[in-house]
């Protein structure tokens, strides 16, 4: 690729001998590492060898891509968010060094994809962590300042200041809006004809006018009609004052509800009371502790995980799950692996014929799409019309309830996972007793051992030790199988005494998506606390996996 | 090995064992297809279904379906019956002589209107006895009467047809007379199957060769150029691919919501966006790819630095071409994932047509509106084409999952 502009670099180098700079390198480089790592191959950075109209054109994509990385830091910058900003910069200084730089020039390969993995997976780690500190939920959505502007703007209608009569007249479908002010009889008109179907606020403006718009006035009913979109009017009068419905056929100006007063405390203009933020419950409060909607995201410590641990509303249940997480991955595993090695066994014995074609049949359910199986199974399975029923009740006369009994769901989410799992086990143990010796089993045979001997005696003792690793990776696969108990059960059916709702066959990671995008509470803070001791678990698996695992690259495996 | 009477029993034995196996296996399958191609979204009906149906398969290609449903009204003691067939009006006497007048429900594009007329005798549970020969009615443009043949009753939009249906006596056994006579009703796709397999190919597709490129430089790294911290950083990148989107779906959500703000292919609701968020499945890959690395000898890539080839030449011109399977193996793995990913795709994607399968498809099956058919017409269409493509790359598949990892 860069051989002709390696040779114009200099007439005098033949190709085989490297710049002096790449020989250099090479000889810092090699004495440290290259020893220790046999595969590693001898470092030429790449401008070593490259045309200086290459490397220009490098930094030039490197400067531009920096370019537009600043660019968003300032779109950050100047939205508030100085911490995006800052990591942003962060992210573009790192792009930027390592690109040029020489020095970096191995982190150029790895930096790509180690920033996707920074933002997709430990940031949101890290966030969720945090969530499960604060009540971010549903009622406290908003932080504190914006809690206060909510407040600042709500609006209040005196009684008894300045009434304006309210008249409307039709323009075709739509309506202009005439308002007589009652201290003056001064009229005025909207400038647009609006339709009146609104459900969410507009504002018009007025026009002071000497007469009455040359259209037929609406009959007085009309403004009952129309009272739900009148609420939803703003007038505006030339002199800026805000009117808002008071009465069925009269607008008034409107004053704001709330003043701050003494400290951060508001005091509604109406009636007088003071409200005052409480930080630990998140809410603006009256003296007498009346909370205010909308409450506001405030820190609370570990009350998130003490409510998981002791409330006996949220324990009880949090334990069953766990306990059916765990049994439902156990299970999974094990039954997967027996039937995956049973049927590896089978087919790759040499006597049974076709055994491509049963090899084919049998890793079809590992190739249809899961998010069609599972809803395959959810027909059959239908308590009233599904095929299983049928046949049970034909057969046996009964006709099991899949929906509602605990047992029996949990029962039929284990075979149908087994139903989806099985080949992944099978194909693993196919490509591993491909590797067993066949010598083995002569001996063994001539021994005179038989095949269930052959098979506790070999065949398993050979295969536990490389599946290990890959059994508890499955394992840790189907500690966090939602999709499956999603689309099959939706968690269902609901545990009786649980609150917030939990269901009975729920895993701990369907839980938590139930408590944050289920029901009315959206409760994040909670549903981040289940993701908490979630990621714990997953954490104590992952150290397993390393302890079995022997992390080792850069030698070859023979 | 010497071979016993017992052998020959045993082989049979796993025969047996196997083909039972597979029927439990293959069973569901088919009983996808059929679902697919039955009348209505009935669950209860035999593997082969009694009375087919291609609607569900011209909603999959979002092509509308024009269809008859069976109607019937009964005619004992009755002098003159009238009733609507969706083509128009027919009179129908105790003679057994009818008319239709024609005034079809549907526009133009809809036609051909389709509907038939004959006698038939039931029981006093409703079953059927014996029925007369139908006669069948053809509604089209008066154009095009020259297309249909005489075993069907012509008429044009706005004309008018009758006839005579031949009354036989009552059959022992019947209780009802009646006159049985097909509706005709158009039903309309209502979700864009089609741009949702569109989508799922260009997500999945752009995903995957994306997974490729990060995770076959970061490999090349990780396996051949040495430097500080490397194996830290595969025990954090092994430990870190453990953690399923699933479990920080909220943080996510927020992420993406936050970053739309600033960056517009970043936003919710866009593939890009998908896209983006689905490299977080990079680590996983980049096993894969170590593996495969390590088992190339390095002494090619030594003798071409030797004679001054960068080592980002020494990756493309000479590794790279010597790893072709783990790349086909790395991009069928994710493809397929990915296409079969739900839990971000549903929280990213909200818009009906830009969904992909995993979601579009659940949206067949509601609470209370549940369409099996269209669902199995949507399933096989869409399920079809990723099952070939794996079983014919199953082989490299069995060799690079036993060196690699998990399906994710």
């Amino acid at each position: 690729m860069t051989q002709t502009g390696h040779s114009a670099d200099g007439l005098n180098q033949s190709p085989l001998t490297p710049s002096k700079p790449a020989k250099l390198f090479k000889a810092i480089f090699n004495r440290g590492n290259f020893m220790a790592n046999p595969n590693a191959i001898p470092m030429v950075p790449q401008s070593a060898t490259q045309s200086p109209l290459k490397r220009w054109l490098q930094r030039g994509i490197v400067g531009a891509i920096t370019l537009f990385f600043l660019y968003i830091v300032l779109v950050m910058y100047s939205q508030n968010e100085p911490i995006f900003a800052l990591v942003t910069l962060l992210f573009a200084t790192g792009f930027a060094f390592i690109f040029t730089s020489e020095r970096a020039y191995v982190w150029r390969y790895v930096f790509p994809g180690l920033a996707g993995m920074m933002l997709f997976i430990v940031f949101p780690i890290i966030y969720t962590l945090g969530i499960s500190f604060t009540n971010y939920s549903n009622l406290h959505l908003i932080d504190y300042s914006q809690a206060r502007t909510y407040f600042l703007n709500q609006t209040y209608i005196a009684e008894g200041g300045d009434s304006y009569d309210l008249s409307l007249y039709e323009q075709g479908s739509d309506y202009r809006i005439a308002l007589t002010a009652g201290s003056d009889n001064q009229l005025y008109v909207s400038q647009d004809a609006v339709p009146l179907i609104n459900t969410e606020q507009i504002t018009l403006q007025m026009e002071a006018a000497e007469f009455a718009p040359e259209l037929s006035e609406a009959p007085r009913t009309a403004a009952i009609k129309l009272r739900g979109a009148l609420d939803n009017v703003r007038l505006e009068l030339p002199d800026g004052t805000a009117l808002f419905k008071s009465r069925l056929t009269q607008f008034a100006p409107s004053y704001p509800l709330w003043e701050p007063g003494e400290g951060d405390t508001l005091v509604n203009q109406q009636d007088g009371t003071v409200i005052s933020p409480n930080y630990e419950t998140g809410y603006f409060e009256t003296r007498d502790g009346t909370a205010l909607n909308p409450g506001f995201t405030v820190g609370v410590g570990f009350d998130n995980f003490t409510r998981v641990l002791t409330d006996r509303g949220m324990f009880d249940p949090f334990l069953q799950i766990f306990t059916w997480t765990m049994s439902f991955s156990s299970f999974t595993v094990i039954i997967c692996f027996v039937l995956g090695l049973t049927l590896a066994s089978l087919v790759q014995w040499e006597p049974i014929k076709g055994r491509t074609l049963y090899q084919v049949l049998l890793i079809l359910p590992y190739a249809l799409p899961s998010f069609i199986s599972i809803m395959i199974f959810r027909a059959l399975f239908n308590q009233n019309f599904g095929e299983i029923n049928f046949i049970l009740d034909s057969l046996f006369g009964i006709s099991p309830d899949w929906n509602s009994n605990p047992n029996l769901t949990r029962g039929m989410i284990l075979f149908v996972n087994c139903w989806l799992g099985y080949p992944y086990m099978f194909i693993l143990c196919l490509g591993m007793l491909q590797s067993i010796p066949k010598d083995l089993y002569e001996a063994s045979g001539i021994e005179g051992s038989g095949m269930f001997n052959n098979f506790f005696r070999i065949t398993l003792p050979l295969i536990l030790k490389p599946m290990l690793p890959l059994l508890i990776a499955a394992f840790a696969f189907n500690f966090n199988n939602f999709v499956l108990i999603e689309l099959l059960t939706k968690g269902g059916p609901i545990m009786i005494g649980s609150n917030p709702p939990a269901g009975e066959t729920d895993l701990l990671v369907n839980y938590a998506y139930r408590l944050a995008f289920r029901g009315d509470s959206q409760d994040f803070a909670l549903a981040s606390t289940i993701s908490t001791f979630i990621f714990i678990m997953v954490g104590i698996i992952a150290y397993l996996y390393l302890k079995v695992t022997k992390v080792e690259v850069g030698r070859k495996r023979s | 090995m010497v071979k016993t009477k017992n052998h020959t029993a045993r082989v049979l034995g796993a025969h047996i064992v196997l083909v039972a196996f597979l029927a439990f296996v293959v069973y569901p399958l088919a009983y996808l297809v059929s679902v697919s191609f039955r009348t209505g979204h009935t669950l209860v009906d035999d593997i082969v279904p009694s009375n087919p149906s291609l609607e569900h398969w011209y909603l999959a290609f979002e092509q509308p379906y024009v269809g008859m449903n069976p109607q019937k009204k009964d005619i004992d003691g009755v002098d003159q019956t009238t009733f609507n067939n969706s083509l128009g009006t027919v009179t129908f006497d105790a003679n057994g002589n009818w008319t239709l007048d024609a005034a079809p429900e549907f526009e133009p594009e809809f036609y051909p209107l389709r509907s038939y007329l004959y006698i038939g005798f039931l029981n006093s549970v409703g079953d059927s006895v014996s029925s007369t020969e139908p006669v069948r009615i053809v509604l089209d443009e008066a154009a095009k009467a020259d297309d249909y043949g005489k075993d069907v009753i012509f008429v044009a939009p706005d004309g008018q047809v009758s006839g005579r249906l031949a009354i036989p006596d009552r059959p022992e056994g019947a209780t009802r007379t009646t006159v049985q006579y097909g509706k005709a009703y158009v039903s309309k796709p209502v979700f864009p199957v089609l741009s949702w397999l569109m989508n799922t190919i260009k997500v999945a597709g752009l995903s995957g060769l994306l997974i490729l490129l990060l995770s076959t430089t970061s490999a090349y790294a990780f396996g051949r150029l040495p430097f500080r911290g490397k194996s830290g950083l595969l025990k954090t990148l092994l430990v870190v691919q453990m953690f399923p989107n699933t479990l920080f779906l909220v943080a996510l959500y927020l992420l993406f919501d936050k970053l739309g703000g600033f960056v517009d292919f970043l936003a919710l609701n866009t593939h890009s966006a998908l896209i983006i968020g689905y490299m977080g499945g990079l680590a996983l890959n980049i096993f894969m790819v170590i593996g495969y690395f390590d088992t190339i000898d390095p002494a090619m890539e030594e003798s071409a630095a030797i004679d001054g080839a960068t080592p980002w030449q020494t990756f493309y011109k000479i590794l790279l071409p010597l790893s072709v399977p783990i790349l086909a193996v790395v991009f069928i793995l994710s493809f397929i994932t990915f296409v079969n990913e739900f839990p971000l795709a549903s929280v990213i994607i909200s818009d009906l047509d830009k969904m992909t399968l995993a979601v579009g498809a659940q949206q067949y099956i509601q609470d209370q509106n549940q369409l099996w058919g269209d669902f199995a017409a949507a399933a096989v269409l869409s399920g079809v084409p990723i099952t070939i493509v794996f079983l014919i790359a199953q082989k490299f598949l069995v060799g690079g999952l036993t060196a690699g990892g998990v399906k994710g």
